[in-house]
């Protein structure tokens, strides 16, 4: 009997406890982020939608070495075509990534020699159909001082 | 009102017959209307609470704070497809939540909401809300079978195990009130709490005449075994999410999936109402006398007026007190976890049923002695 009630006035002072902590919960304002309008800050590093830098007379940067197509382990996911220029230049043909089928491993930035393809921090890819998701140089370049920006971001963080 | 609903009828030149057939129906379309206002709130309320509870923000999205949030489900769930899998025994199986919703809507006929708001005034009401409330049960137990399902089954049966051991005690402490009030008509029972303890100028105040006082115990069990008796947490075992899929309601959809949601919902107000009604004084207000008639009295000198005004008031009263426990319910589902089975019968019935044996005594005992003039 003595046993039973100590129980009891334990099991109310615990579920007492209880009550109180979710209590304070009521005062504290939510942590919920209300995505579309309100967007997470992202760290630098994030490993976003693949864009091409380009140089301060905005040409691409990249020389057409075919590294990232080499090692990206999706296949035939980056589509390079390159012709030569004046001065053996190369020349960017075609430049075009499935981001669709793209893993976002960050293998092909690691490996380019010149910083030519990066990763942004935009990560709202939804489309409505897996052509649209074939992105060509005209959608993958990024301006000069954005390119910039993100390469120094990159310098500093990694 | 009859005569006045005649005589409109009389004035617009229709038949009087007609209006003989249509007055039965009136109380049956206030209750239908108050129940779905009434359900339509609380799913929404429920949400919040439980968003501000976990620091979350709850349903927002749908017209200002999310106030059109429940509607919106409401519709898509009307509109949803209605299956039935091939197994299933149709005719029980479209029963059953009749079964289940029907006992629930009539019990809000019974209930005071407010003086003259009561659809259905019997004598031996809280013996009827009672039968009726464990009626449920059977609709329950009913759309366990019918499913064909093996976690609708055993949701089933787990309901009727429950039901069978909360309701011993949940009567026995509502036995207490009856003995208290010396009867069953819950209007009665209401009024029979007004007055205070004493004559002196703050003792006077209805709140000490509640039956809470003298039958805290059973106050108690009361609040307990009502939330076993509409399956919420800690007590949600007939269709546990994690165990069940989702218990007895999981072979339904649609329309009749809506039915057990409107039951569900409405049983947890009416069984709040029930618990004020018979504990904490119903429609009263806790002070002494109404409020409207202490600030209008100056100005509205019309008595009839006044009178509404008190009647809007002790309905104020009753949804204030409803809606303050079922926060306390609320809140005791953002804290406690579900309870095992046998955890469930142990505490059912080794302790909440010596519990609320000793309430009926005490009270027994307190009202004897009250009676015979000793205290």
């Amino acid at each position: 009997m003595k046993k039973l009630i100590n129980k009891t006035f334990s099991g109310i002072i615990e579920i007492a406890r209880g009550m109180f902590t979710i209590g304070k919960h009521a005062f504290r304002p939510a942590i919920t982020l209300e995505y579309p309008e309100k967007k997470q800050v992202f760290n630098s590093r994030i490993r976003g939608r693949l864009a091409l830098t380009t140089n301060k007379d905005g040409e691409l940067n990249c020389i057409g070495c075919m590294s990232c197509t080499k090692v990206c382990p999706c296949g035939d996911l980056i589509q390079i075509e390159t012709s030569k220029g004046e001065n053996n230049k190369p020349v960017i043909n075609k430049f075009t990534i499935d981001i669709g089928r793209c893993i976002f491993c960050g293998n092909c930035t690691q490996v380019c020699p010149k910083d030519a393809i990066i990763m942004t921090e935009e990560y709202e890819l939804a489309d409505y159909s897996r052509e649209s998701l074939v992105f060509d140089i005209d959608k993958l370049k990024i301006s000069p001082e954005k390119s910039d920006q993100r390469l120094k971001q990159r310098e500093r963080d990694n | 009102m009859h005569e006045l609903y005649m005589e409109l009828f009389n004035k617009l030149g229709i038949p009087e017959i007609f209006g003989e057939i249509t007055w039965p129906i009136i109380p049956f379309v206030c209750v239908a209307a108050l129940l779905i206002i009434v359900v339509l709130f609380l799913v929404l309320m429920e949400r919040k609470v439980l968003a501000w509870l976990t620091i979350r923000k709850g349903p927002n999205r749908v017209g200002p704070f999310g106030f059109f949030q429940t509607i919106a489900d409401a519709i898509k769930l009307l509109i949803k497809e209605d299956i039935m899998s091939k197994d299933t025994n149709k005719i029980l199986f479209t029963l059953a939540p009749m079964i289940v919703f029907a006992p629930i809507m009539v019990i809000y006929g019974l209930m005071p909401f407010t003086e003259k708001f009561v659809a259905i005034n019997l004598a031996a009401g809280l013996f009827l809300v009672f039968a009726l409330s464990s009626l449920t049960t059977v609709g329950i137990v009913l759309a366990g079978w019918a499913s064909n399902n093996k976690y609708s089954l055993l949701g089933g049966m787990r309901s009727a195990a429950q039901a069978i051991s909360y309701e011993i005690p949940l009567i026995i402490s509502v036995l207490s009130i009856a003995v208290i009030s010396e009867t069953l008509n819950l209007s009665d029972i209401v009024d029979a709490q007004s007055g205070g303890i004493s004559y002196n100028i703050l003792l006077n105040w209805n709140i000490f005449s509640w039956n809470i006082w003298p039958a805290f115990i059973g106050f108690i069990v009361f609040f307990i075994c009502s939330i076993a008796e509409v399956n919420r947490i800690p007590f949600d075992l007939p269709e546990a999410e994690s165990e069940l899929v989702s218990g007895y309601n999981t072979e339904y959809s649609g329309m009749k999936f809506a039915l057990f949601f409107l039951a569900e919902y409405s049983a947890l107000f009416i069984i709040s109402v029930l618990m004020v009604t018979l504990f904490m004084g119903g429609y009263l207000s806790p002070f002494n006398g109404y409020l409207s008639n202490i600030l209008f009295q100056n100005i509205i000198h019309n008595q009839i007026i006044l009178n509404i005004f008190v009647h809007f008031e002790q309905a104020f009263w009753l949804l204030a007190k409803t809606y303050f426990v079922i926060l306390i319910i609320m809140w005791i589902r953002a804290t406690l976890p579900r309870l095992r089975a046998d955890q469930l019968m142990t505490f059912s019935w080794k302790f909440l049923l010596p519990l609320s044996l000793l309430n009926l005594t005490i009270v027994a005992i307190v009202k004897y002695l009250l009676n015979t003039g000793n205290i």
